[in-house]
């Protein structure tokens, strides 16, 4: 079975420490909830490929450590990001105040149009929120973020944001907002895609070249 | 009464008539009146004849002569009485003659006178006899009437007794024995109708599994039924009792099926007797066998055909073959449609049935193990019966003896191809082991079952094994490529005390000891897995009760989660801040405990000078922690132990490759490479390394992957960085570390591989590992290379007069230079020892390069002087010893290398001829040719003879070398 697939994001998940991540990822990669967790060291890696809009994409998702000593490993990541899960816990104000620190980084560092979704997670414990649905919302609307609330215990809306982030991307690339080509834009074109540019080898972007060497392997 | 009446007259008529006439008949019989009256006729006509006789009376003499003269043929009697008047017509002569015929008349009335009268006397003479007889016949006449009447009356009453006594007792007597007749006909019908009855209990008999009592009875049943074969209705009971015996043996069967599914010995005992009844103990053996593989076979493809129907229902069912259809395929087929969501569970519940049956088959060995031991006891009495059972056991042993193997073979071909239909490779690993864990169990199964060593499932195992693990692998190289391309050579800010046990993939190396002891002897056998500890239970016994060695799997597996462990919790938390203080210090302890001398210490660990913590990148924590999962996986894929081996070396290789590549490799320094080095690097490049312009398709290509390209926020040009001394520390001193937990881990990955295949594992250790200290020298080396402008030293040393008349009290202005170069050296290595640590083997080899260059420049500056006086050459000893005294301050590296090159060179201008030419020899291979031409050229002090003579040495020295 070759691993085919018509677009390669590059995903980032950031946030504050213990906001749930790399659960959040676990979640989504592995359908479970991941109960023995520690802190993340460095950076850790998982993809999927999911179906979005008719189109097979492979996100491939760099999961970042969160306390900040980790910060200058994890920025080398952080470069052509195409989306990001910005995480914050919404029992703990903490995570959310440092949200605007976080988004600062992703705005600098990773590609310019990087499609954030701001993710508030642990939904399940809500009688211990210490982040309204709507204050949240309304920081997401001044940063222009995507905004969805999550609970990587209960897997609700995990899988959502995920795919709510690859389908933003991938409008963003229908209506030419978003040119895959560009180097550093995250996105690579998958092999199922290549083939359909194989017509016309000089439109073929380096990118994808080196991407279908990859992708051949697995 | 008529009949009476008419002998009464008769009788009178008899009386009147005996009185009157003689009697010339005697009538003691019944004569008709008819006849009587003829008779009394008759002699009427006598009385006549006898009155004309009396006429002519004549002597008797006369009356003689006259009868004699009649002729003899009168006294004819009998055959020869002719007629009398025809002979006497005869005598006439033929012509009449009166005369003569008168006298023939009355000769013959004469005759017939005479004889009339003697017959009347004889008449006479007898009459009184006659009558006196008359009167005996008269009384016996009476007496027999008399008699005759008795008779009558005897017969009438006979009659009458007949008519009344005799008929009636003997139809009594007909009747009783009817009677019992028919009361034994009842009886008989009675019997029947219990035979018929039976029938019933026979089914109830038959519902609670009473098979023997069943079976005893039927037999029974049947050979009463054969007492009664006489009755017509029998023949139909008899056939219907046959078809209950032989659906009672059908359901013997049936039963025997569910012990063989499911072990129940008083079932079986019960089955056991029934078949020992019917005497046919035998085809017990061989239906069980039949049974159990049926069995086998029927329940592998009802739990396969459940999961199959069950996903296909969950899902929609829009697979090619439609629901009901699924029945019809092969098992082999039907396996195919396993969807891997419910591979797992329908594995295990195959697992789960197979036991069953397995368990079974040892109950019943077991069961007749027993009952031969029970039998033994018993025996001595009955010797004879003893000969016939025992080889009927016999049989049965020899049977259940061959039955092992090949029900294990059943089985494990059930479970090979329901292994090998599924294609696992894209299982994820924890469920991947939990579907190997089954499997291990399955083997130590047959292990115990018919010490088996389960080739078939061992074969699958390795085969699924195999193709997984390729597939799992490449795909860690994959990202490994993505992670080296991202990578920012940044040292990972773990904790000082952090080791790859912090790491959870390393769980396993502590906290295990049973385990750890067992994988680490060498003479552990590399088929057993974890679980039983040291002596090895009897699966059998361990499960004897219920349950299977299945039902554990969940909890187990979890255990085997690489990812997740509670009792892990702690001291498996590196990051935390606040919660990995306490542990770690005694967990080091343990850790060099046990190492202790085994394997060389994690140098880095026991460092305490400059800094003891480890540098690590986010890629070497990736290879630590995809090491971690594959030594695990060498543990658990034991049969690909050697296969797993070789991928985590690529880990490694691809890394060392990678590090090279991006920050060792420098222009004109390669060629410096060893050519240990070389090859290590070639290997890697040919066997790992994707070559660009070869054909995507080639098959040789699969597990390669591309060469990575450094990630363009890495800056290493920039002087700032120190020609990106930083990162490159990183990188090399991550391989470094990296190479130290490979040597580490050596002990512990060493027994996993089977010892005849051990040589990958030592070359890897041996060449590759033990070259990363060389690569750290390379990488140090391009850094110190381009930290100091040794040209503008060289340049500026150029400058500086040598042939001076006086003695310098003041040193050249190119040390302070140098100096001043190194001191920036020295402060930005220490700048960044604050940022993130820097380690003594790095601090060292990074001196020792600056260090030796530094000194070959100056060697070089100090031989390019053409002319040289003895003032200039203590100006040169002044400027190095400035140096050296300033550099001591800058860093601790001692001995400084190559110091002892500069400073002989130095000294040696001062040597005496003799001591001269001694001292080129001996150290001439030190120098290069040009510095001592170049030495001797300024030795004006010395004989020109001399200096030529040293020259041709030094030429020939340069040539030869």
């Amino acid at each position: 079975m070759s691993e085919s697939y018509d677009f390669l994001f590059k995903f980032l998940v950031i946030g504050s420490a213990g906001t749930g991540k790399s659960c959040l990822l676990h979640q989504f990669i592995e359908g479970k909830f991941k109960a023995e967790s520690n802190h993340t060291i460095g950076v850790e890696f998982g993809s999927r490929i999911v179906n979005v809009g008719g189109k097979s994409v492979k996100l491939q998702i760099w999961d970042t450590a969160g306390q900040e000593r980790f910060r200058s490993v994890t920025r080398s990541y952080y470069r052509g990001a195409a989306g990001a899960l910005l995480v914050y816990d919404l029992t703990s104000r903490d995570s959310y105040n440092a949200l605007a620190n976080w988004l600062g980084d992703a705005r600098t560092l990773a590609s310019p149009n990087i499609m954030i979704l701001c993710v508030g997670n642990k939904r399940d414990l809500e009688e211990e929120r210490q982040v309204t649905f709507m204050e949240a919302s309304r920081f997401a609307q001044e940063n222009e973020l995507m905004f969805m609330e999550a609970s990587a215990l209960t897997g609700e809306n995990v899988e959502e944001a995920f795919l709510k982030c690859a389908k933003s991307i991938l409008a963003k690339i229908e209506t030419g907002e978003l040119d895959p080509e560009r180097l550093g834009s995250g996105i690579q074109y998958g092999d199922a895609t290549l083939r359909r540019l194989k017509g016309n080898p000089s439109q073929r972007p380096k990118a994808a070249t080196e991407c279908m060497g990859t992708s051949c392997h697995i | 009464m008529d009949i009476k009446e008419k002998f009464r007259s008769f009788m009178d008529k008899q009386k009147i008539l005996s009185i009157k006439t003689p009697p010339i008949q005697a009538a003691a019989e019944f004569v008709t009146s008819d006849e009587f009256e003829g008779r009394t006729a008759v002699t009427a006509q006598l009385h006549r004849q006898s009155s004309v006789l009396s006429d002519h009376i004549l002597t008797p003499e006369a009356e003689q002569a006259v009868i004699d003269s009649i002729e003899v043929i009168y006294f004819e009697s009998g055959d020869n009485v002719v007629d009398v008047g025809e002979h006497e017509l005869k005598k006439c002569p033929d012509t009449a003659d009166i005369h003569v015929i008168n006298g023939l008349r009355s000769r013959l009335r004469k005759q017939q006178a005479i004889v009339s009268r003697r017959v009347s006397d004889l008449i006479m003479q007898k009459q009184g006899q006659c009558s006196e007889e008359m009167e005996h016949v008269t009384g016996l006449q009476t007496e027999v009437i008399k008699e005759v009447g008795l008779c009558v009356e005897g017969r009438k009453k006979l009659a009458q007794g007949r008519t009344q006594f005799t008929s009636a007792s003997l139809g009594i007597l007909a009747n009783y024995s009817k009677r019992q007749k028919i009361s034994s006909v009842i009886r008989s019908l009675r019997m029947i109708r219990t035979l018929q009855m039976t029938d019933v209990q026979l089914q109830n008999l038959l519902k609670v599994e009473d098979y023997p009592g069943a079976i005893q009875l039927l037999l029974e049943c049947q050979k009463a039924a054969a007492t009664f074969k006489h009755f017509t209705c029998i023949s139909e009971l008899s056939t219907k009792l046959q078809d209950t015996l032989e659906g009672a043996e059908e359901q013997l069967d049936v039963a025997l099926a569910r012990v063989a599914a499911n072990f129940n010995a008083s079932n079986y005992e019960k089955l056991q007797t029934a078949y020992g009844l019917l005497g046919k103990t035998q085809t017990l053996m061989n239906q069980l066998h039949m049974h159990i593989t049926s069995h086998i076979h029927n329940s592998a493809f009802t739990i396969v055909l459940g999961y199959v129907e069950l996903y296909n229902s969950a899902s929609g069912g829009n697979t090619s073959v439609s629901g009901s259809s699924f029945s019809k395929l092969q098992y082999s087929e039907l396996c195919k449609y396993v969807h891997e969501e419910s591979l797992l569970p329908c594995l295990l519940d195959l697992s789960k049935s197979m036991w069953n049956i397995l368990k079974s088959y040892r109950s019943i060995i077991n069961w007749h193990e027993n009952d031969e031991k029970l039998s033994r006891e018993c025996a001595g009495e009955e010797s004879e019966q003893e000969n016939e059972s025992d080889t009927s056991r016999k049989y049965t042993k020899q049977k259940l003896k061959h039955g092992l193997p090949r029900i294990w073979q059943d089985v494990q071909a059930k479970v090979r191809t329901f292994i090998l239909a599924s294609d696992l490779s894209h299982f994820k690993f924890d469920d991947f082991l939990r579907i190997l864990d089954v499997i291990n169990k399955l083997i130590d199964i047959g292990e115990c079952f018919c010490s088996s060593k389960s080739e078939t499932l061992r074969e699958s195992i390795k085969k699924q094994s195999l193709n997984y693990f390729r597939n799992h692998h490449r795909a860690r190289m994959e990202e490994l490529h993505m992670f080296l391309e991202n990578e920012g050579w940044e040292a990972c800010p773990v904790k000082s005390t952090f080791s790859i046990h912090q790491l959870m993939e390393f769980r396993f190396l502590k906290g295990r000891d049973t385990n750890l002891t067992r994988i680490t002897s060498p003479s552990s056998s590399p088929t057993k897995k974890q679980g039983n500890g040291g002596e090895r239970k009897d699966v059998f016994e361990q499960y004897s009760e219920d349950g299977s060695p299945f039902d554990l799997v969940t909890e187990e597996s979890v255990e085997e989660d690489i990812m997740a462990s509670e009792d892990m919790r702690d001291s498996s938390t590196v990051s935390d801040d606040d919660s990995d203080d306490d542990l770690p210090d005694e967990l080091k302890r343990d850790y060099v405990d046990e190492q202790t001398g085994e394997t060389p210490h994690p140098n880095l660990k026991r460092k305490v000078d400059h800094s003891k913590t480890p540098i690590v990148t986010n890629t070497t924590l990736t290879i630590l922690r995809l090491i971690g999962k594959y030594i695990q996986m060498m543990r658990l894929l034991q049969p690909i132990a050697l296969d797993v081996m070789i991928c985590l070396s690529h880990l490694f290789d691809y890394y060392l490759f990678a590090v090279f590549t991006f920050f060792g490799a420098r222009g004109d320094l390669e060629q410096n490479l060893s050519r240990h080095l070389l090859t290590s690097l070639k290997k890697i490049q040919d066997t790992l390394i994707y070559a660009p312009d070869s054909p995507l398709e080639d098959s040789t290509n699969q597990d390669k992957v591309p060469c990575p390209s450094l990630s363009p926020v890495v800056d290493l040009t920039s002087p700032d960085s120190m020609y990106g001394l930083g990162v490159r520390m990183a990188a090399v001193e991550s391989l470094g570390f990296l190479a130290t937990q490979l040597e580490a881990l050596h002990p512990y990955v060493e027994p996993l591989i089977p010892p005849q295949r051990r040589t990958h594992l030592h070359q890897f250790y041996t060449s590759t590992v033990k070259a990363t200290p060389e690569i750290r020298h390379h990488v140090y080396t391009a850094v110190a290379a381009q930290v100091i402008d040794y040209d503008s030293i060289l340049n500026r040393m150029s400058s500086v007069r040598w042939d001076i008349s006086d003695i310098m009290s003041q040193h050249s202005q190119y040390v302070d230079d140098l100096l001043r170069q190194l001191q920036v050296l020295s402060m930005r290595v220490e700048e960044l020892s604050r940022v993130s640590p820097v380690p003594s083997e790095a601090y060292r080899a990074l001196w020792e390069s600056v260090v030796r260059i530094t000194n070959r420049t100056l060697l070089e500056g100090y031989a390019s002087a053409r002319k040289c006086t003895n003032e200039g050459r203590s100006l040169m000893q002044l400027d190095y010893q400035q140096f050296l005294m300033k550099l001591e301050c800058l860093t601790w590296v001692r001995p400084l290398p190559d110091k002892p090159l500069v400073e002989g060179f130095i000294k040696a201008y001062y040597y005496p001829e003799s001591k001269l030419e001694e001292w080129v020899r001996q150290s001439g291979v030190d120098y290069n040719s040009r510095h001592l031409t170049s030495l001797v050229a300024t030795m004006t002090h010395i004989s020109k003879r001399v200096r030529q003579r040293i020259a041709i040495m030094v030429e020939e020295g340069g040539r030869k070398a």
